[in-house]
């Protein structure tokens, strides 16, 4: 049985259409790739599946509820977690606090004591127990892509969304981040992962989504996608050497 | 709740009420008449400058209607006292509730869209304000236009006849005002209002309900201020809307938040003490447009100096803020 299953997601902005009847299905503890060129409706999409925007028309179910009216705070405590693809941590807070907040008010919400405790676990679970009780102001930027990973893994998801945490990344913080999104299906959470890097999704992704101008243009295995003739115009523009 | 169990907010707390019995014994006891009345203004101030904090201040929504909310408050004690017999703390309930009324009309709809946040819902308050002067001005039941005369109806009541006792009243709502401050300063509830100024749209991501949150605090901003127009009533003797809806309260209460800063829970206590302070003493300088000039130079000079006002420029001891919190799990 599917965990997620979002069917004819339509999103309009005024006269344009972002996403034109896009369905996508994510089964338990499976990371499914999402890619597509710049503006193909990734984020969209995700902010949709994350109640951060309402869909024009279209259906989303999670655990087999419908969940298409439902706030951004009842998804989180439903069980899907998500990050901004620019990091976007609470500023006044401390990185441990923005972790905790998390704690406090997701899934299994608890009081501030047993948070900040939950918040230093998983703080230290992702590599930045060292930095837990500093301004989120001094974080570089693979740090504060990592806060968000914390922050979403903190509300206990079985979802979680991420939007292109490895972006601007060097090699090596790169490979530290595939470590860690691979850990998260080990830990029995399904991922939704937007890269603009298909060979980091490739690498990671059980399945792949691709977009194209607000449309589904193919599913499958990675191989199965990579070698489809349509990607490969649509996305690549010419053949792959992958 | 954590917070009950958190020992540090627990001494804040008591330091705030042995500071207000100290008060509540000196004052009247050795203060002159003005000393009294000055003190009742005092702690007047305080209250609806740590009320304004309690959701404008933590939230970052800056609300220009907090002088609707005190003013309801004076009309609903004026009513009850002109149209009934009914003791003081039957008038207190209605000041409070009827402000809190209003607050969850308008909070339930302005909160409703994101569309009402920043400037939009300064705006909205300051509407709301003009709103409510007209519908009073041209209700009998609470004015009409005449102006209500409060003093012949509470002469007679242990709450009317004497200054001191509404300077003792006024303190003790300072105390609940103060008291829910600091409730909200480190713990779920501040968190949840700091995620709200912060980021609303990750506060909701991680499962904060900002909403309920924003509605239950702008009541409770306004409850606050609400009580605080009840002992007002009868120290004026006679509401007029003019004097109640005077658009100086709520930008003096803004000015005494900001100027005592919002990264404490006692920053709008100072900011207050500060303005009420420094008024009444341009107040030789002579001229009231001279004071005023003063006044807002102060402000400015602090705002460019110290960005988060008065209380933001003293040093946090270090780990004050959550050592407390993990001593108060092992209890």
């Amino acid at each position: 049985m599917s965990l997620l299953r979002c069917h004819g997601i339509t999103k309009r902005f005024g006269g344009v259409k972002a996403l034109s009847e896009v369905d996508i299905e994510v089964t338990a503890g499976e990371i499914v790739g999402l890619v597509g060129p710049n503006g193909s409706g990734k984020t969209t999409l995700l902010s949709t599946i994350a109640g951060s925007l309402p869909v024009t028309a279209g259906t989303i179910e999670f655990d087999g509820r419908d969940i298409t009216r439902a706030s951004a705070h009842r998804r989180a405590h439903a069980g899907i977690a998500r990050t901004f693809q620019v990091p976007r941590p609470l500023g006044s807070f401390t990185v441990e606090e923005n972790v905790a907040t998390a704690s406090m008010f997701g899934r299994h919400a608890t009081g501030r004591t047993a948070a900040l405790e939950r918040a230093r676990g998983v703080l230290d679970a992702v590599g930045l127990a060292a930095h837990a009780a500093q301004e989120v102001g001094s974080l570089t930027l693979h740090e504060r892509k990592f806060l968000e990973i914390a922050r979403a893994v903190a509300l206990d998801p079985s979802l979680i969304l991420l939007d292109e945490v490895l972006g601007g990344l060097n090699p090596s913080e790169a490979a530290l981040g595939m470590d860690l999104i691979a850990s998260l299906r080990e830990r029995g959470m399904a991922v939704i992962y937007i890269e603009h890097n298909v060979r980091a999704v490739a690498t990671l992704a059980d399945r792949m989504y691709v977009l194209n101008q607000g449309q589904n243009l193919a599913n499958g295995t990675p191989a199965e996608v990579l070698n489809d003739p349509r990607v490969i115009e649509a996305y690549l523009g010419g053949p792959v050497d992958a | 709740m954590n917070a009950l169990r958190d020992h540090a907010l627990w001494r804040q707390f008591v330091a705030v009420v042995g500071c207000a019995v100290v008060a509540v014994v000196v004052v009247p006891a050795f203060g002159s008449d003005f000393a009294i009345a000055f003190g009742f203004q005092f702690v007047t101030w305080i209250v609806l400058a740590l009320s304004w904090g309690l959701f404008s201040g933590n939230t970052g929504y800056a609300s220009f209607g907090h002088g609707v909310f005190f003013g309801i408050g004076t009309y609903a004690a004026a009513a009850v006292f002109r149209h009934s017999d009914a003791p003081f703390v039957v008038v207190l309930l209605a000041a409070g509730l009827a402000a809190g009324a209003l607050a969850l009309v308008v909070g339930l709809a302005v909160f409703a869209s994101s569309r009402f946040s920043g400037d939009l819902f300064g705006l909205i308050t300051l509407a709301m304000a003009f709103v409510v002067v007209t519908v009073v001005s041209n209700v009998a039941f609470l004015d009409g236009g005449t102006g209500v005369f409060v003093r012949e109806h509470t002469v007679g009541s242990w709450a009317g006849s004497s200054t001191s006792h509404l300077f003792v009243i006024a303190t003790g709502l300072a105390v609940l005002a103060a008291g829910v401050a600091i409730a909200t300063s480190s713990t779920r509830w501040g968190s949840a209002l700091r995620s709200i100024r912060d980021d609303e749209q990750v506060a909701e991501s991680l499962g904060v309900p900002t909403y309920r949150y924003k509605v239950l605090t702008f009541v409770a901003s306004a409850v606050l201020a609400g009580l605080a127009g009840a002992p007002q009533a009868i120290y004026l003797g006679y509401v007029e809307v003019g004097a109640v809806f005077s658009l100086n309260i709520p930008l003096l209460v803004i000015m005494m938040t900001i100027l005592g800063g919002i990264t404490r829970w006692w920053g709008p206590l100072i900011g207050a003490a500060t303005v009420v302070v420094l008024r009444e003493v341009l107040l030789d300088v002579g001229s009231p447009e001279l004071s005023q000039i003063i006044l807002g130079a102060a402000l400015v000079v602090v705002i460019a100096l110290l960005p988060h006002g008065l209380s933001g420029a003293i040093p946090r001891r270090r780990g004050a803020r959550r050592v407390p919190a993990l001593e108060g799990g092992a209890r």
